[in-house]
């Protein structure tokens, strides 16, 4: 018994020791900040050859940490393993991980380890939210930016829009119809129209990913309210007797503000878009605000079929998004909101952190793992992939789908236009991390009413 | 002359002192629980601190809509919580669906869990080895499966974005929308996750209950009822008061449920608000309203443990398991209504129970979720080429079953100390019950388990990042975490056992000088085994399935759960529904395999 009460007694002391012992600190890390600041500086004028030659020579064999909101990422892994290990063989045997996390998470534990003076933590990181990134990521000088050369020197890239924070790419939300059965007469023409008494729009909550309230403040932006006041008086609107008088208070901004009440009065939420979804999929005739790769996931079967989606801006009857008109829908098409690519201050690797990034948004091997999909515009337009005759291809009697841009039209909601047009033609909104954070808390004070007394 | 007195007096004090100390000591039960009193108040004070400092206290995100400096301290979240525009939708609403919602799901899993618990021990209906095994389901599945399959089913056009559900296919009966969605049906569904906590811990009482006191209310001509009222349920009051307390606590911080049955018509739950508000942890834009929330959550659970401590310090100790003969009385059901009841019983598990494992099954053959127009598909299990993002058929993709690895190897870890710590605490606690020690560390013990995972998770997780060596080890920091979180299913398991065993039996074997140790492997565990073996199943399986709590410390792909993340990030919720399927089925085995070795399982235990 005495032996083990002493076990007890000494497992009880070290638990007490250990658990005491804050052995974190902040000793040197500044130092690592500044060092990488410079080598991120001089990454910037760097090829991408001679980034890869560095990269290869500081992680060799080791780990680079990485996580992202988005988890495709992956698949870019072994390609970029290939192209470092051209430079030294043992890069063959490198890690990346591929912790993913949601946009809330993924700031708790960047911020975190960077508060906490971590220095073998996370390298670099994909993320969303312009909000989110603004204030902890650039505004605390938390995060730090990079810019591939390669991007830079290209004419075609939007410098001011998207190199600082650094965009690799637009994921799109866009308002869809299910036209299936009893549905099949429901025409989304008008922004205006999912605000009708009695819609049905699926989607997520902004309560659990705040790209979803991100949008919506753009919205009180002067420029959409102009859009929206446009809208409103055109005769597509099937809301036209909306009562404005509640919002006169709001000025300039009481489109925006009518609008958003009306869409969220409207909302049925989902804790992820999946699940919208695959809810929108069995709501003949309801409407969809859902990201717009989404869809691309379904699987044809007898009941469901992606020939039921309408694409509002681009109609029901697109054949090639190359050749596509005017859009289809007043007011705006859709919401783009971006993935950002940053380096942490305190990683361990920030020639092979850079070359990464480098990797990922100026090669069409590394952004092959996005561009499989509908609904992913690279900030690098030349690294696009064509998506415009996605939905062509034949569809077997066991609804096994072979996509093939020279067969007939089978899903015309499939049909991608370029980046471009959805920018010029279905006037999306685009994030603005700095407008954003601007005018954040007052309209999320009217969001959150809103939501609350739903 | 004086001084050398002083002197001798000080050492007879020290003396005095130290025999004292050794005395103390030298009782087992004290000795225990002041390590585990020291070591549960460290573990629970760390995070009752945080959440107390956040609740005062400016955060970055929250800084420009308070006007304030980050790190000030401020009334600001409890102005907005409990006082603003928001406040009645944001807190006094959901806080008023969660107490309804809870308590409904007390009455349910009691009334399922009692009512089974008693056919199954206490008459003679038959299947009862059929039916204890597999009532047990609704508990070792994740949450929202059940809900999932609740809302399959039920679902009809007469809801708010409904369709032609399971039921309304099947029979042309649409359910109407307070069946599906809403109180009635997230309390119900809870009720029944729950329901094997009250047929665990009623069921262990009524198993090992001794009849003699029964059947001499019998020879008195005492009626039936009355012999129900006045002697069955005071005896199993401990175990119902437990169940109360396990179920009310877990359906107030419940969110998959919530979300599922509830989301859809804005039916919202404090912790559907937890969730959202504590999401990016101190960094959140509400992370001090969360940790108000999270705070009178702790404050709801510590009301009702202390209840629960009040009726146990003071009612009579209702010992079952003595050192005398014992036996169980079976009650008559009657040669037919022994049959009619348990095809009733049987039908009604049936569905409960094994339908949403059905459904588990089905989901992930079928190409579209609920999509069953086209028959099943094998690929998302047996595909050897890419379906998407680099996941192969589930056979085929290594990280799912690496992640199962580290599920297993994790929840074994917990469930061995969680389990091996909650017996040793409800030991020491049944033996110096009314000391005010065994007291603080019984309410200790519990406390983690009133403490939201989410707000758990991200507390331990800036904890860690300032002891280094800690947050490199992820997978330690899952244990600390896990065992934590799971001491009170063991202790409490524990207690109730212990509080039925006579102190008789101990004390014969210390008369003659059998060490403790021996004492406790010899004849308390042995006598005891069901309920201490639950004690290392409970945690087992709620650690099989927990996600929120593992959240911010484990890394992706570290645990299936927060694979399943991805996989359902990535389109692929056949893959996530097969990885469910996997995990339940491995909790199964596990159950089985030690029903075999050691003959107790969480069934078995009361006697299936």
């Amino acid at each position: 018994m005495k032996k083990i009460r002493n076990l007890l007694t000494v497992s009880a002391a070290m638990l007490c020791a250990c658990t005491m012992t804050g052995c974190g600190g902040n000793s040197g890390v500044e130092q690592i900040k500044e060092t990488n600041k410079e080598i991120i500086a001089e990454a910037q004028t760097l090829s991408r050859d001679e980034l890869m030659k560095k990269a290869a020579e500081e992680i060799g064999g080791g780990t680079l940490k990485f996580i992202g909101t988005s988890s495709r990422f992956k698949n870019a892994i072994d390609a970029f393993k290939a192209e470092l290990s051209k430079y030294k063989p043992d890069c063959a045997n490198m890690t990346i991980t591929t912790d993913t996390a949601v946009d809330g998470e993924i700031y708790l534990t960047l911020c975190g380890e960077i508060e906490a003076g971590i220095s073998d933590g996370y390298d670099a990181a994909l993320v969303q939210d312009g909000y989110q990134l603004q204030n902890l990521g650039i505004n605390t000088g938390y995060f730090l930016n990079y810019v591939p050369k390669e991007w830079n020197d290209d004419p075609e890239t939007n410098k001011d829009l998207n190199s600082n924070p650094f965009s690799l790419q637009y994921n799109m939300k866009t308002w869809m119809v299910n036209n299936g059965g009893s549905g099949a007469d429901v025409v989304l023409d008008n922004v205006w129209d999912v605000t009708v008494d009695g819609a049905r729009i699926h989607t997520m909550s902004p309560d659990n990913e705040n790209v979803n309230r991100d949008w919506l403040i753009m919205l009180t932006g002067d420029e959409w309210c102009s859009v929206l006041e446009e809208a409103f008086n055109d005769p597509t609107n099937d809301n036209k007797d909306l009562d404005l008088t509640p919002y006169e208070k709001y000025g300039d901004q009481k489109y925006a503000y009518a609008f958003i009440e009306g869409f969220l009065k409207n909302a049925i939420f989902y804790a992820d878009d999946g699940a919208a979804r695959d809810a929108f999929m069995k709501d003949q005739g309801g409407f969809g605000w859902i990201v717009y790769s989404k869809i691309a996931s379904i699987q044809e079967t007898a009941a469901i079929t992606k020939k039921d989606i309408t694409i509002a801006a681009l109609g029901k009857d697109t054949t090639d998004g190359a050749t596509q008109g005017a859009s289809k829908v007043k007011g705006f098409g859709g919401f783009m909101y971006k993935h950002y690519l940053q380096v942490m201050p305190y990683s361990a690797h920030p020639w092979t952190s850079c070359a990464f990034i480098n990797f990922l948004s100026t090669t069409k091997e590394g952004y092959s793992a996005w561009a499989v999909d509908i609904g992913d515009y690279p900030s690098m337009p030349s690294i696009n992939v064509d998506r415009t005759k996605y939905g062509h291809g034949t569809l077997g009697s066991d609804y096994t789908w072979t996509q093939d841009d020279n067969a007939e039209n089978v899903f015309s909601c499939l049909n991608d236009p370029a980046s471009s047009w959805w920018e010029d033609q279905a006037n999306v909104v685009i994030e603005n991390p700095a407008y954003i954070v601007g005018e954040y808390n007052n309209v999320d004070s009217f969001i959150r009413q809103v939501i609350a007394n739903k | 002359m004086e001084n050398t007195m002083n002197l001798n007096s000080f050492k007879l004090k020290v003396k005095k002192g130290v025999n004292k100390g050794l005395t103390f000591f030298g009782v087992p039960a004290n000795s225990i629980l002041i390590i585990f009193g020291i070591m549960l108040l460290i573990l629970t004070l760390i995070p009752m601190i945080y959440v107390i400092i956040d609740a005062f206290t400016i955060h970055l995100m929250e800084s420009g809509a308070a006007g304030l400096p980050v790190g000030s301290w401020t009334l600001y979240h409890w102005k907005e919580l409990f006082a603003s525009d928001t406040s009645v939708g944001y807190f006094y609403k959901p806080l008023g669906n969660s107490l309804l919602v809870s308590v409904l799901a007390c009455i349910f899993s009691i009334i399922f869990g009692g009512v089974v618990a008693f056919l199954v021990t206490r008459t003679n209906m038959p299947f009862k080895k059929f039916i204890s095994t597999v009532f047990i389901f609704p508990y070792i599945m994740p949450q929202w499966t059940l809900a999932l399959f609740w809302k399959n089913f039920f679902i009809s056009t007469n809801c708010t974005a409904g369709y032609v559900g399971e039921l309304q296919a099947l029979t042309g009966f649409a359910s109407p929308e307070w069946l599906v969605y809403g109180p009635f049906s997230i309390s119900l569904v809870l009720g029944l996750h729950y329901a094997p906590f009250a047929y665990i811990l009623i069921g262990g009482i009524l198993r090992n209950m001794d009849a003699n006191l029964e059947e001499a209310a019998t020879i008195l001509n005492i009626p039936r009822w009355k012999i129900f009222t006045r002697i069955t349920i005071p005896i199993v009051k401990p175990a119902i008061l437990s169940t109360v307390l396990l179920v009310f606590s877990s359906a107030m911080s419940s969110y998959p449920v919530a979300v599922t049955l509830g989301k859809p018509i804005n039916f919202e739950v404090l912790a559907t608000e937890l969730q959202v508000m504590l999401q990016g942890g101190k960094f959140s834009s509400q992370a001090g309203m969360g940790s108000i929330i999270s705070i009178i959550l702790i404050l709801i659970g510590v009301i009702i443990l202390t209840i629960n401590q009040v009726s146990t310090g003071n009612r009579k100790q209702y010992t079952t398991v003595s050192g005398k003969s014992g036996q169980v009385s079976k009650n008559n059901l009657g040669k037919v209504g022994k049959w009619i009841v348990a095809v009733i019983l049987s039908i009604l598990v049936l569905f409960f129970c094994i339908g949403p494992m059905v459904s588990f099954i089905f989901e992930s053959l079928l190409p579209n979720s609920g999509d069953y127009s086209i028959g099943f598909t094998t690929k998302w299990w047996t595909s050897t080429e890419v379906l998407r993002n680099g996941y192969k058929g589930i056979f085929y993709t290594p990280q799912i079953w690496q992640a199962l690895g580290g599920s297993i190897l994790l929840s074994v870890v917990c469930a061995l100390f969680a389990g091996t710590f909650g017996l040793l605490i409800g030991y020491a606690v049944s033996k110096k019950r009314k000391s005010v020690l065994a007291q603080g560390v019984n309410a200790l013990a519990f406390l983690p388990y009133l403490l939201p995972s989410i707000s758990i998770s991200a507390i331990f997780f800036m904890v860690s990042l300032n002891i280094s060596w800690l947050y490199a080890m992820p997978f330690l920091l899952c244990v600390i975490v896990g065992v934590l979180k799971y001491i009170p299913f063991a202790s409490r398991s524990s207690l109730n056992a212990m509080l039925q065993l006579s102190g008789e039996i101990e004390e014969a074997a210390m008369i003659q000088n059998i060490p403790w140790w021996k004492r406790m492997l010899r004849i308390v565990f042995p006598i005891q085994k069901s309920s201490f073996l639950s004690g290392y199943l409970l945690p087992f399986i709620s650690c099989m399935r927990e996600l929120s709590l593992f959240v911010f410390i484990a890394p992706t792909g570290m645990i299936l759960t927060t694979l399943m993340f991805q996989l359902e990030e990535t389109g692929l919720p056949a893959l996530e529904n097969g990885a469910n399927l996997i995990l339940v089925v491995v909790i199964l085995i596990f159950n089985w395999l030690i029903n075999k070795v050691t003959g107790a399982s969480l069934d078995k235990g009361i006697g299936g």
